[in-house]
C-alpha cells in the first residue's frame, strides 16, 4: 500500500479506536470539546452527571458497571463497592481499573480514576435459571479542587440469563453514545436472534446462489468460461461426458471451498454490527466502502488483485496438467484467488456483509454456495460442449450495473440505522428510481423486441414505487414498506394519548387498576431537554403502526423536566438517573427485561410492544 | 495508480463526513448529559428568608441547637475531613474566627461523620470554633439550606436577625468571606 494510504488508514483507528488509559476515543475528545462538556467555569454538576453510570451484564455471572466521569472530577478507587440483595447469589470478585496515584497532604497516596471508569463485578450464583436482581453500587468522588459528593449509593435493577446462555449483543435499543442503559434486553435479544437465525441461514444460502450465478454472467466471466472448460477438461476423443463432468465438479468444488474459507474466516474475524453501531463511524465507513465497491462495478475504475499477481498465479495455473483431477483442483483454487475486476467489488461486499453477521459458519456455508453458483455454468458448458447457455453479448454489463445497484442498496440499508426515517426512504427512492430508469422505464418500446417491453414494465413499476417512497417520506413516514400509511390515515394522524402522573403513587394506582383488567401499561420518563425523548415522539409515536400496536396499552408519562422531589422520588423508584426511560407493567408489576433506556425505531419498537402484550 | 488515489480521496471525504456526523450526532442526540437543566437556587431557601431550625451533637457528644448562636453573624460550613477542598479553607475560616470573635460573629463546623477523625483534625489545626458531626442528617440539612446536589464544601453565612445573607457552593475564598461578615457586623 503506498505511503498515502497507510497514513490515512492509521488517521482512522486514531480518531475511532479507544485512546489511551480508557480516555475514549480521540474522536470522542474532540467532540466532547466542541460539543460542551458541561456547564460553565464556576458551576458544579449534580452527582449523577459527574458520574453517570450504568452497567451491562455481559455473561451469566458477569456484569460490567461504568462510569463516565466528568472532566475535571475523579472517583476514589478504594471507594468502589457492589452488593447484591438476592439470596443466592453474591458478589465474589471485583475487576478495577488501575487509577492514577494522587498525593493528598491529609491522607497520603490515594489512587483515583477519571474518565471512563469500567468495573468487572463477577458473580456467585446458587441458582442458574433466569432471574433478576438488584446491584448495589457504592462511590465516592471530588471534582478537583472544588467540592466532593458524600458517599453515593445507586441501586441498578438488572437481568441475569440463565446460567450458560451467551449474550450475543448486551446493549438494547439504539442510542448512540454512552447513555445510562442500566438494563439489557436480553429476552427479546435472544428471541429476535435465534429466529433469524434459522431462517436467514437457509435465505442466505439461497441468497448466495443465486448471486454466484449471476457472478458467473459479467462481461468478465461469462466470455472466459468455454475457455476455461476446454483447459480444465482437455482436448481428448476419449474423453467421455462423465469424466469431463466430473473434471467441471473437481474445479467448481476447489472454487467453492476457497471462497468458504474466506468466508469462515471472514466470519470468526467479523464484529457484530449492533454492538459497534454504537459508533456511527463505523457504519458510515462501511457504507463508503460499499459505495466505492460499487462504483467500480458501474465502470468508473477497477477494482482488482495486482496484476502481477494475477500473471504469476496465472503461470501456475497453466501449469498444471490438462485433463487431470488434481490438476483441476489446482486450478480450482487459484482461480477463485485470482479474482477480476468484475467479481472482486461483489466478492468484497459479500464477505463484509458476512464479517458484520460475525458467523463464520453462515460464512463458510454461503460463500460455499456462491461458489457453486458461480460454477453451474461452467458445469453445463463441461457436459454439454456448449450447446445450452445463451451467448455473450451486451446484455452482460448490466449484470454488472445489477451488481453496483445491489452494492448501493447495501449501503443504504446500513445507513438506515444511523439516518432518520424520512431521508433513508429518500435514498431508496432515489435508487430505486434512477434504476427504473435505466431499466427503460421512459423508453418507447414499439420497435424493440419483447425483452425491452418485460424491463420497461418493470421499470414502471418500480418508478411508481420510489414515487411513493418520496410522497411518503415528505409526510415524514420512515416505513419503507408502507410508505403511505400516514396519508391514508385521513391527514394528520392523532398523537398518543398519555396520562400524566405526577407522583409514585398515582403510578402505582394505574398499574394496580390495569393489573386487574390484564392491560399493559406503558411508563415514559419525559423532560423538555431530553432530546431522545423528543426523537422518540417524532419519529416513534407518531409511526401509526406503533399507534395500533399501543391501541390496548395504557400510557402514562411523567413528565421530571422540573425536577422537583416528586419527580426525584419517582426516578429513584425505578433506580433511574432520568429520562429517556419507557418501562412497561403486566400484571401488577414492571416487566423488567423490557424496559427501554434508548432511542427505538418504530418497526423494533412495535415488535418490543407486542412481545410484552404475550407476557 | 491515479483511480487508486480517487479511492483513497473518496473515503477521507467518507471519514471526514463520518467525522462531522458523529459531532453533529453526539451534541444533538446525546442525551440529557449535556442538556440537563442547570442547577438553580432552590425556591425552598432564598437569600433573606429565615434559616431554617436544628441540632446536632458536637464532637465532646453535646447536642448542640443552632438556636444557641442567635444574634451572631452566624457562618455555617458543611465540610468532611474526606474532602481536599474543604478542610484547604478551614485555616482561614480559623483565621477569620479568631480575628472577629469579640464582634459577634459565629463560625460552626458541620460534617457527616464519626467523631473520630473530626476530633483529629481539629486538634492539629487548632480549630477554634464548634464542630458538629452527624451522617445522613448533615446532608439534609445542608440540603434544607439550599446545597441542592448535596456536594462539600457548601456555606451559608446567616445574620444577626437569622436571616440567609449568603449561599455558597464549593470553596468560600477567605476576602469574600471576610467582605460579607463585615457588611453583617
Amino acid at each position: 500500500m503506498c505511503r498515502f494510504a497507510k497514513a490515512l488508514l492509521a488517521g482512522v483507528c486514531l480518531l475511532v479506536l479507544p485512546g489511551p488509559a480508557g480516555a475514549g476515543s480521540l474522536g470522542d475528545r474532540i467532540s466532547g470539546l466542541i460539543g460542551g462538556n458541561g456547564p460553565a467555569d464556576g458551576e458544579f454538576l449534580p452527582p449523577d452527571e459527574a458520574f453517570e453510570l450504568s452497567a451491562e451484564v455481559v455473561a451469566p455471572d458477569r456484569i460490567q458497571v461504568y462510569w463516565q466521569i466528568a472532566e475535571g472530577y475523579y472517583l476514589y478507587r478504594d471507594k468502589f463497592s457492589f452488593e447484591v440483595d438476592e439470596p443466592g447469589v453474591t458478589v465474589n470478585g471485583v475487576a478495577l481499573p488501575e487509577g492514577e496515584i494522587e498525593e493528598d497532604p491529609y491522607f497520603g497516596r490515594v489512587a483515583i480514576n477519571t474518565g471512563v471508569v469500567e468495573a468487572g463485578v463477577t458473580l456467585a450464583r446458587e441458582k442458574q435459571t433466569a432471574q433478576g436482581i438488584n446491584l448495589a453500587v457504592a462511590y465516592q468522588g471530588c471534582k478537583k479542587d472544588a467540592i466532593c459528593y458524600p458517599p453515593q449509593t445507586r441501586t441498578l435493577a438488572l437481568a441475569l440469563p440463565a446460567g450458560g446462555a451467551s449474550i450475543p449483543s448486551a446493549t438494547g435499543g439504539d442510542s448512540a453514545t454512552g447513555s445510562a442503559e442500566a438494563v439489557t434486553n436480553l429476552s427479546e435479544h435472544d428471541r429476535i436472534t435465534q429466529n433469524l437465525k434459522d431462517e436467514s441461514v437457509l435465505l442466505n444460502i439461497v441468497v448466495f446462489f443465486g448471486f454466484g450465478l449471476l457472478l458467473a454472467l459479467t462481461p468478465c466471466v461469462f466470455p472466459m468460461i468455454p475457455i476455461l472448460s476446454g483447459i480444465i477438461v482437455g482436448h481428448g476423443r476419449d474423453i467421455t461426458t462423465g469424466r469431463a463432468f466430473l473434471l467441471s465438479l473437481v474445479f467448481v468444488v476447489a472454487v467453492s471451498i476457497t471462497y468458504a474459507v474466506l468466508g469462515v474466516i471472514a466470519g470468526y474475524f467479523g464484529f457484530n454490527l449492533q454492538a459497534a453501531s454504537q459508533n456511527i463511524w463505523v457504519i458510515v465507513l462501511f457504507s463508503a466502502v460499499f459505495i466505492a465497491l460499487a462504483l467500480s462495478m458501474f465502470g468508473f475504475y477497477e477494482l482488482q488483485l495486482p496484476v502481477s499477481w494475477q500473471e504469476r498465479l496465472n503461470q501456475t495455473s497453466r501449469q498444471q496438467k490438462k485433463g487431470s483431477l488434481h490438476g483441476a483442483a489446482v486450478m480450482g483454487v487459484l482461480s477463485a484467488i485470482i479474482v477480476g475486476p468484475c467479481v472482486a467489488p461483489p466478492l468484497a461486499g459479500a464477505l463484509l456483509f458476512i464479517s458484520q453477521t460475525g458467523d463464520a459458519v453462515l460464512g463458510g456455508l454461503a460463500l460455499f454456495a456462491l461458489g457453486i453458483g458461480m460454477g453451474v455454468p461452467l458445469l453445463i458448458i463441461g457436459t454439454s460442449a456448449g450447446k445450452l447457455l445463451p451467448r455473450a453479448g451486451r446484455w452482460m454489463e448490466a449484470v454488472k450495473n445489477v451488481f453496483g445497484v445491489l452494492l448501493l442498496g447495501v449501503a443504504i440499508w446500513l445507513l438506515g440505522r444511523v439516518l432518520p426515517g424520512p431521508v433513508t426512504m429518500l435514498l431508496w427512492a432515489l435508487l430505486i428510481i434512477v434504476s427504473a430508469i435505466y431499466m427503460g422505464a421512459l423508453d418507447r418500446v414499439e420497435s424493440k423486441p419483447g425483452w425491452f417491453r418485460l424491463w420497461k414494465g418493470l421499470g414502471l413499476a418500480m418508478l411508481v414505487y420510489g414515487m411513493t417512497l418520496i410522497i411518503g417520506a415528505s409526510t415524514g413516514s420512515g416505513n419503507v414498506l408502507s410508505p403511505l400509511a400516514g396519508i391514508t390515515g385521513g391527514g394528520k394522524q392523532d398523537a398518543l394519548h398519555f396520562t400524566s402522573i405526577s407522583t409514585v403513587n398515582d403510578l402505582e394506582r394505574i398499574v394496580a387498576n390495569a393489573g386487574r383488567e390484564n392491560k399493559t401499561v406503558m411508563l415514559d420518563y419525559y423532560a423538555d431537554w431530553c432530546i431522545t425523548c423528543e426523537e422518540m415522539e417524532r419519529f416513534t409515536f407518531s409511526d401509526p403502526g406503533v399507534q395500533a400496536a399501543l391501541q390496548d396499552v395504557v400510557l402514562v408519562k411523567a413528565d421530571v423536566t422540573a425536577n422537583n422531589d416528586a419527580d426525584v422520588a419517582l426516578l429513584k423508584r425505578f433506580g433511574l438517573f432520568g429520562p429517556p426511560a419507557i418501562l412497561f407493567f403486566r400484571n401488577g408489576e414492571e416487566v423488567t427485561s423490557h424496559r427501554l433506556v434508548g432511542f427505538v425505531k418504530a418497526a423494533d419498537f412495535i415488535r418490543h410492544v407486542n412481545q410484552v402484550e404475550q407476557l | 495508480m491515479k483511480t487508486r488515489h480517487i479511492i483513497y480521496v473518496g473515503l477521507l471525504m467518507a471519514v471526514l463526513g463520518g467525522v462531522v456526523s458523529h459531532l453533529y450526532y453526539n451534541q444533538y442526540s446525546s442525551p440529557d448529559r449535556k442538556m440537563a437543566p442547570p442547577v438553580k437556587d432552590p425556591e425552598s431557601l432564598e437569600v433573606g428568608t429565615h434559616r431554617p431550625d436544628f441540632a446536632l451533637p458536637d464532637i465532646e457528644g453535646v447536642t448542640r441547637d443552632v438556636g444557641e448562636w442567635n444574634g451572631k453573624v452566624l457562618v455555617l460550613n458543611f465540610w468532611a475531613t474526606w474532602c481536599p477542598p474543604c478542610r484547604d479553607e478551614i485555616p482561614e475560616f480559623v483565621h477569620l474566627q479568631e480575628k472577629y470573635a469579640e464582634q459577634g460573629v459565629r463560625f460552626v463546623g458541620i460534617a457527616p461523620e464519626e467523631a473520630g477523625p473530626v476530633s483529629d483534625f481539629a486538634a492539629e489545626f487548632h480549630v477554634n470554633y464548634p464542630l458538629l458531626i452527624g451522617q445522613g442528617d448533615v446532608i439534609r440539612i445542608s440540603e434544607e439550606y439550599g446545597n441542592t446536589i448535596g456536594a462539600l464544601p457548601y456555606t451559608v453565612i446567616v445574620d444577626r436577625e437569622g436571616r440567609i445573607a449568603h449561599k455558597q457552593r464549593g470553596p468560600l475564598p477567605g476576602e469574600k468571606a471576610e467582605s460579607i461578615i463585615q457588611s453583617l457586623l
